[in-house]
């Protein structure tokens, strides 16, 4: 938790980012966990790579570009506002897009039917 | 740039000089070809004058005198002069005779000086030379190249070339500058493109990042901080399973769902931290409607980590608390500050207390502020000392008031204390509870406090001898401050683990009706007396309207809904949560469900649709009341004609 690893050294900040993105893409529906810097460079993924570094560099690139555009309409809307969160929705999956200044967080889930 | 346009001036000097030049050999050429017939003339003269002597020069002079009076001299001279000579002393003539008619199209510099003797008279006319020389230049810059191509070998060559051919070599010329200048740009589209391409294959480079990039990223505190926070939105948004985009019409129509039994438990909230450590108090936030706050027993089995521990779950994200806060001792009790602001006109007139301060009380006598917005270690404590709390404090209540929010604390060696939230460096007030009836100690040993709906000056305490006292705050009309031991609510053979008021609702009036919850297997039901009546001179013991004995084990708690008035529900230690509706049964609960282990607290959430309940097992449940506690139109009525009958 943030609280309490202010001082932890990074290995066993690694070691809770790590966690954290396991319990993610553990979650019932999710399919993959991403962790991008802002202009679309993998960090971490749950991803198999399919296509090697074509795959994750055309999401990231996409979405980096996406998320520019997106936070160009949210400062559109109101110069005091900006973007937080994103979500897509296909038919058949949700991205899921949590950002901040440099990096996103990018969670592809299948919605689950109860 | 500079070091072109600088060679292209100079080149421009030059091919300008070579023009000049090459302009001045054709003028005098051509002059040479114009004198031709004009020297026939004065070869005819020269004889004529040879000839006829004097009187035919008087007349030569006078049809010359126009053109020089110099001239007299060679043509008195020898008519048998070489004819190459007399042809360019002829030239030179006509060149002078001509020169001021022709300056107008003369070349900017001043043509040098014919190196024959030249009349002084003549100088001043060349002066005019100067005031047109500026257009000229200007037409040479088509010719820039030619000075590259014929300025070296072949300049007399090229200087004689005639008006066709130079303008051809223009042309030509003009041509190649083109030429270069399409090569130019297509070079420089290239080199762009090359650029662009290098720069597509550095960035598709750069997006790979390196090992030790990636591992600085990974071990900075801002990325740490981002992985928490997007992982926590992300979570929420896991959470929330209901899909936008369903299309009834299409989807299968498998509607069973509905089915399900009435108290069911829709969540169970859980975390590695807490393990080993059992559920001490549940708080709903009052401001955040799907926060509840849990209280933690310490780990016996982990003396590393810190005794006290309350977590801020989420109702709707399920996985993992909001915030986790520290305490150096186990947590009894832990409250909202903002609690106190429970109905709508209190919030309004009261000063609204902060919704992210947390107080909670401690088995070491300390109470403890945490703010969500800092980090896990309390904002501020109360002392240890003899001005505080130095025994548990089991029963703490945040008190709404139009003057300030206060919090009121009881330690179990009766020392009632009231702090004010932004000072807790010593208690506002103290006041000792004792019970002077009492054989050998008057101590009376608190395990909970209620406070009666809009009533901040008394409340009920009940105690670990199983008996629960009225209590005034303040000395007012004939009651002194403190413990009112004439009024007992005596019943209970144990201690009471849970006394709750009713929270009243508009409609009805029931603030007078208490519960306790005993370790004696039973629930009561109690109607306090009204505290500002002067207590009775004999001690009278209150009964109770009525005990709920349909238990097994231990009953922990007892709580009210906060919105059906004669529905309540109960934990007990056998790990049943019972829900009792007065209107329908008052001998056996309406629902109930169990969970593994003992229960010891239960909460309801504000629109009394959902209960938190946390026990020995350290897991807080989540159980879906519904509308099992939906209350309608009547119940208020039926509910008081209920209780009129159990009084009576």
């Amino acid at each position: 938790m943030a609280q309490d690893d202010s001082k932890a050294d990074a290995a066993s900040q690694q070691i809770d980012i790590d966690e954290t993105i396991a319990r993610l893409s553990s979650k019932r529906g999710v399919e993959s966990v991403t962790v991008l810097t802002k202009d679309g460079r993998v960090i971490r993924t749950t991803a198999e790579q399919k296509e090697g570094s074509d795959g994750e560099g055309l999401q990231g690139r996409l979405l980096s570009k996406l998320i520019r555009d997106a936070a160009e309409i949210a400062e559109q809307l109101d110069s005091q506002d900006e973007l937080s969160f994103l979500r897509i929705r296909t038919v058949k999956r949700e991205l899921m897009v949590a950002l901040d200044h440099d990096y996103l967080l990018v969670v592809v889930q299948t919605p689950q039917m109860d | 740039m500079d070091h072109r346009k600088e060679e292209l001036e100079k080149k421009r000097a030059k091919l300008a000089e070579l023009r000049r030049q090459r302009e001045e050999r054709k003028r005098q050429a051509m002059q040479t070809q114009d004198a031709a017939p004009r020297l026939d003339a004065i070869d005819i003269n020269d004889l004529v004058n040879s000839l006829v002597g004097d009187r035919a020069r008087s007349d030569s002079n006078s049809t010359n005198a126009m053109n020089s009076p110099d001239l007299s001299a060679p043509l008195s001279r020898e008519a048998s002069a070489g004819g190459r000579e007399r042809a360019g002393t002829a030239a030179d003539l006509a060149a002078r005779a001509a020169s001021p008619l022709q300056m107008p199209g003369a070349d900017t510099q001043p043509p040098p000086p014919p190196p024959q003797r030249a009349p002084h008279a003549f100088s001043t006319s060349e002066l005019v030379v100067f005031d047109f020389a500026p257009r000229e230049r200007v037409m040479y810059n088509k010719e820039v190249q030619t000075a590259d191509a014929a300025a070296g070998a072949d300049s007399d060559a090229a200087a004689l070339l005639t008006e066709a051919e130079v303008a051809r070599r223009v042309g030509e010329l003009r041509e190649r500058d083109a030429r270069a200048a399409r090569a130019r740009s297509e070079d420089r589209q290239r080199r762009d493109a090359e650029a662009a391409e290098r720069d597509a294959q550095r960035e598709a480079e750069a997006r790979r990042l390196t090992d030790a990039q990636r591992g600085s990223i990974l071990g900075s505190a801002a990325f740490a901080g981002f992985i928490d926070r997007a992982a926590r939105v992300v979570e929420r948004a896991l959470d929330v399973d209901y899909d936008v985009t369903v299309d009834y019409a299409r989807a299968a129509a498998d509607a069973a769902a509905d089915a399900r039994p009435q108290l069911a438990l829709v969540a169970t909230l859980a975390d590695e931290r807490m393990r080993g450590r059992a559920v001490m108090d549940i708080a709903w936030s009052p401001r955040f409607p799907e926060l509840v706050a849990v209280a933690y027993s310490r780990n016996a089995a982990a003396p590393n980590e810190p005794d006290g521990l309350v977590a801020v779950w989420n109702a709707r994200a399920r996985s993992r608390p909001e915030f986790v806060f520290h305490a150096p001792s186990e947590v009894l009790q832990v409250a909202f500050a903002a609690a106190a602001a429970a109905d709508a006109a209190a919030a309004a007139s009261a000063p609204a207390a902060d919704p992210h301060l947390l107080v909670g009380a401690t088995y070491s006598g300390q109470l403890l502020l945490w703010d969500m917005r800092a980090k896990a270690l309390p904002v501020l404590r109360t002392p240890l000392t003899a001005a505080g709390h130095t025994h548990p404090v089991f029963a703490l209540s945040v008190v709404a008031s139009a003057a300030a929010p206060h919090v009121v604390s009881v330690s179990s060696d009766g020392l009632a204390c009231t702090w004010q939230l932004d000072m807790l460096a010593q208690p506002h007030d103290t006041l000792e509870l004792a019970n002077a009836a009492h054989a050998r100690t008057d101590e009376v040993s608190v395990t909970c406090i209620d406070f009666a709906a809009d009533e901040a000056a008394a409340f009920v305490v009940g105690t670990a001898e199983g008996a629960a006292y009225a209590v005034n705050r303040y000395d007012r009309a004939g009651c002194k401050a403190g413990l009112n031991a004439h009024d007992a609510y005596r019943g209970h053979s144990a201690p009471i683990n849970a006394l709750r008021f009713h929270p009243t609702t508009a409609a009805g009036d029931f603030a007078d009706l208490f519960l306790t919850a005993s370790s004696d297997w039973s629930v009561r039901l109690w109607r306090a007396r009204p505290p500002a009546k002067p207590a009775s001179p004999a001690p009278a013991d209150m009964r109770a309207l009525h005990v709920f004995d349909a238990f097994d084990d231990y009953v922990y708690d007892a709580r009210w809904s906060p919105v059906h008035p004669a529905v309540f529900a109960s934990a007990d230690a056998s790990g049943r949560l019972a829900l009792w509706n007065l209107n329908a049964d008052v001998e056996l609960p309406a629902h109930a469900a169990h969970a593994p282990r003992a229960l010891h607290k239960l909460a309801w959430d504000r629109p009394g649709r959902r209960i938190a309940a946390g026990g020995a097992d350290g897991l807080l449940y989540l159980y879906d009341v519904g509308d099992l506690a939906a209350p309608r139109a009547d119940d208020h009525a039926r509910f008081a004609r209920v209780v009129g009958e159990l009084g009576a």
